[in-house]
């Protein structure tokens, strides 16, 4: 038994994590070290502006082999696994996200800044947002999220949350693939790890507010092939961001509105995604077009 | 007797610049009109018939007469969807 292991079991020392859903700022504390390394995968500390957070504590706990989620007192779930624990965990996360304000539709996508402009990329599971978000980091643009996008009445605002890297999306970013590989992660039921990523992990800085959408851009995967972009119509683009749309239960009209208000202002484009250097040429030239 | 055509109830409508987006609020569904849908759409306001209607938006649009089924195809389309009613004036 090492001398560290002895101090710990003579003095206990909490381990925190902290989380983030626009409202709220939780700190995930534990005093078990095999807890806090699962409880890392959520790791999500942006700098938000524009709202106030409001603190609250969750505790991690482990006893007699049964993982346990307790909140002012109460148990929230208790789990065999860790990782089960944590998965209960991120789900209850964007639970608690859509709780601070339940109208707002949410858009599934990623949410970027370029020059003062606010871009949003939007596409399906597997269309490649993820490492095209982290592509256009490394090119400049200020990355706020990659998947969750609030709408309201003339704008929008991502979600808190970090971005999710499959392992065999690391060959696609080789310059980056150290320092992601040294990130926490979860492995899937296929095996796979899962990274937990964020920009100020690469210098940059993460930085979330709400304002206006300038532009949309609609992702359709080409994997392996080149990458085109064009533009689309006002209701084309009402029409093929609808699928991606979480609506708020009972106010599906209002979030309708919220989304046509919000495509009043920006510019849609249809983004073919093939190769990234090409892709990052479209994007700069539909950002150039709002010049 | 003449039988008018005109919005049905609970349409939320939206203008867009390429046409309108309306949420039926019945059905819970969206429809996506383009221009010309949303023209016969306003055509249809209560005060005319499907004959008046027709005739008209091939007025607006300048069409050959051999068109107007496509018109009427349009207008039955869009009865069909809920958005139009027919009403006994």
């Amino acid at each position: 038994m090492s001398r560290l292991a002895d101090a710990r079991r003579a003095v206990k020392v909490d381990f925190e994590v902290i989380v983030r859903t626009l409202r709220r700022r939780i700190t995930l504390r534990t005093d078990s070290s095999e807890l806090y390394e699962a409880a890392r995968y959520l790791e999500c500390d942006p700098e938000i502006e524009g709202y106030a957070s409001e603190e609250s504590l969750v505790r991690l706990e482990v006893s007699d082999g049964i993982h346990r989620i307790v909140e002012r007192g109460n148990v929230l779930q208790q789990q065999l696994h860790s990782r089960e624990l944590i998965e209960f965990l991120y789900a209850n996360l964007f639970d608690r996200s859509i709780r601070d304000d339940p109208t707002l539709p949410i858009i599934h996508g990623a949410c970027l800044r370029r020059n003062g402009r606010r871009l949003l990329l939007v596409g399906d599971k597997g269309t490649g947002k993820t490492t095209l978000t982290l592509r256009l980091m490394l090119a400049g643009y200020e990355v706020e999220g990659d998947e969750n996008v609030f709408v309201y009445d003339g704008g929008a605002v991502a979600r808190p949350r970090a971005l999710y890297l499959k392992e065999g999306s690391l060959r696609l970013l080789p310059e980056i693939a150290d320092t992601i590989s040294r990130r926490p992660s979860l492995q899937d039921y296929h095996g796979q790890r899962i990274y937990n990523v964020n920009p100020r992990c690469f210098g940059a800085p993460w930085r979330i507010s709400h304002g206006p959408v300038d532009l949309v851009i609609l992702l359709r995967s080409n994997h392996g092939g080149y990458s085109s972009i064009r533009p689309v119509s006002s209701l084309a683009l009402v029409r093929e961001i609808v699928p991606e749309v979480g609506f708020p239960a009972d106010r599906h009209g209002a979030a309708i509105g919220a989304l046509v208000a919000m495509s009043a202002r920006t510019r849609g484009f249809d983004l073919s995604l093939g190769d990234h250097p090409q892709a990052i040429r479209c994007i700069e030239a539909a950002c150039s077009s709002l010049d | 007797m003449q039988e008018v055509i005109a919005p049905a109830d609970n349409l939320e409508v939206h203008e867009v610049p390429d046409g309108y987006i309306v949420y039926q609020t019945a059905r819970d569904r969206v429809h996506y009109l383009n221009k010309t849908a949303a023209v016969i759409f306003e055509f249809c306001d209560g005060r005319r018939d499907r004959t008046d209607i027709i005739s008209r938006v091939a007025m607006a649009f300048e069409l050959p007469p051999h068109t107007h089924e496509e018109v009427a195809t349009c207008l039955d389309s869009l009865m069909r969807e809920g958005l139009l009613r027919s009403i006994s004036k």
